[in-house]
């Protein structure tokens, strides 16, 4: 297994003209180890989004530089080792959920989609979206065309898996069914999953390290290694020591509001 | 009895499938038009019978419908001229506006340079250009087609464009984040997004390809309905001139619907071709 370890050093991220420039991201330096699950947890505007996508390579920063398997970011993509679930599902509305969950592997690869269709299989299989292969994406519910992005992502089998607040416009019920399935996909692959969330709870349930970001400009606020055992399942919400993660965290999302 | 038997379980099952419900929508949406079109025809006719309107100035529904009648081989004739044209030159229209669409989008320097070009071309009174066509092509199908072309690819390249960009940012992203090509990104995302706007800009473009083609015949031609309306118009005749005219609206709504038509059909391949039809 290739070791896929996410190094960025002094990342940085400006927006706009020269002159009125927007400072998203300040000097950030980030180490993630292969196969882990880390969430970017932080308020709206806080660049967590900006930031997963240069810890991806899909974006270059102003400033620093990210390392990818000791090569530069750019070249993990180009080697296909990273796979996008956006906030929104986007898929294609004329192909089907197995066709949309082959597309971007047929493009990475170069294969036929009759080649593509097994890896895309399993993917869908993976988000137990087995039988729901020939649906067209306005037959899918919402949380059903969230997993079919999921899927689009994992047959391209990526090393690192970059989340962008995928189970935001779910609602809280669908929400609990995907965190938990995304957990079962995490520990059956072990690849490298960088999250983004703003939902304190989903964070802590999900990952082993969050980096908890402030705003004005984006930056770390403070990390935090979550000590709860795995697998884990609903119950951990009952577990004292989650409770204590949750507050930490809020506190650290509310400086000024004592818990 | 099994025909009859037969027969209803056809009906019964008909407004299933979606294709004979729309058509039943469809019928219930046009019938007042079609209600008030036939009742205007009967005051038509009864004003010009009352106010005794001689028939060289308004010829009577009765009348241009009897000379459709008796002179329908000269218009079908020149019916089928006036299609050929209208089809042709749509057809052409159709791949102006679509590769000049995609080059200006695919292309940034192209958008700086020739874009504004084409907006600012928009000004030129294209019906004026009629003579300068048959003067430089003469009487035959060239300058017909030619504007056509040049009144019908606007609608379809300023939809296009409209289509080509409005990509879903994420999934451009995605592309990105698999390293695609800006081509690729063009064959699998934009062009097939773009569609729906393509046919909104066509319904637009074939209307106007009709009026191309009666005003290239007005200019200089020697067979097809605008050319047979001036010539009714030379010798008087003006039922003839009516069924004429009557023959051309025709002809536009049936075009028109055929392009509903493809687009119906169409939308079994790209079904959200349906989701732009009302914008």
């Amino acid at each position: 297994m290739e070791n896929m370890r996410i190094s960025a050093q002094h990342i940085g991220m400006r927006f706009g003209r020269r002159g009125s420039e927007q400072t998203v991201l300040e000097s950030l330096d980030i180490d993630i180890e292969p196969g882990s699950f880390v969430t970017l947890l932080g308020p709206s505007g806080c660049g967590k989004s900006t930031l997963l996508k240069i810890l991806g390579g899909i974006l270059a920063p102003t400033t620093g530089e990210v390392l990818i398997g000791g090569q530069p970011a750019a070249a993990a993509v180009r080697r296909r080792q990273i796979g996008l679930v956006p906030q929104r599902p986007a898929l294609l509305p004329w192909k089907s959920a197995l066709q949309n969950a082959s597309m971007l592997r047929q493009i990475a690869t170069g294969e036929r989609f009759a080649d593509a269709v097994p890896a895309a299989e399993r993917a869908l299989e993976l988000v137990g979206l087995a039988e729901a292969g020939d649906k067209l994406p306005h037959e899918l519910s919402g949380g059903m065309a969230q997993r079919v992005s999921i899927a689009r992502a994992l047959a391209m089998d990526p090393a690192i898996l970059l989340m962008d607040e995928p189970f935001g416009a779910l609602d809280a019920i669908t929400r609990d069914q995907m965190n938990e399935n995304l957990a079962e996909i995490w520990a059956a692959t072990g690849k490298t999953i960088l999250f983004v969330t703003h939902s304190i709870s989903e964070a802590v349930f999900l990952s082993d390290t969050v980096h908890v970001m402030g705003v004005k400009p984006g930056r770390i606020v403070e990390t935090l290694e979550i000590g709860l055992g795995r697998p884990r399942t609903r119950q951990v919400f009952d577990d004292p020591l989650f409770s204590e993660y949750a507050a930490r965290s809020r506190e650290l999302l509310e400086p000024k509001v004592t818990v | 009895m099994a025909t009859a038997q037969q027969m209803r379980t056809k009906t019964e099952s008909a407004p299933k499938r979606p294709g004979g419900e729309e058509f039943r929508a469809w019928l219930s949406r046009t019938w007042p038009s079609v209600l008030v079109l036939i009742g205007a025809g009967v005051v038509w006719e009864l004003a010009v019978e009352i106010f005794n309107v001689s028939s060289f100035v308004l010829a009577k529904p009765s009348e241009f419908i009897a000379a459709t009648v008796e002179q329908r081989e000269l218009l079908l004739t020149a019916a089928w001229v006036t299609t050929e044209e209208i089809l042709y030159g749509f057809l052409l229209s159709v791949v102006v506006g679509v590769v000049l669409a995609v080059a200006i989008v695919r292309f940034e320097w192209l958008e700086r340079a020739v874009y504004p070009l084409v907006v600012l071309f928009q000004v030129v009174p294209k019906v004026a250009l009629a003579p300068i066509f048959i003067l430089w092509f003469g009487y035959g199908l060239a300058p017909k087609l030619l504007l056509i072309v040049v009144i019908a690819f606007f609608p379809i390249t300023l939809n296009m464009i409209v289509g080509l960009k409005a990509v879903d940012q994420d999934l451009l992203l995605l592309m990105k984040s698999v390293g695609s090509s800006r081509n690729q990104i063009m064959t699998r995302i934009q062009f097939p997004t773009s569609l729906p706007y393509l046919f909104a800009g066509m319904r637009i473009a074939i209307t106007l390809a009709v009026i191309g083609a009666v005003v290239a015949e007005f200019a200089g031609a020697r067979d097809g309905l605008g050319y047979l309306i001036q010539f009714a118009s030379t010798q008087l005749d003006t039922p003839l001139m009516f069924a004429a005219l009557t023959l051309v609206s025709l002809l536009g709504l049936v075009l028109y619907y055929g392009m509903s038509l493809l687009e119906f059909l169409l939308r079994r391949r790209f079904p959200h071709i349906k989701s732009a039809e009302s914008a």
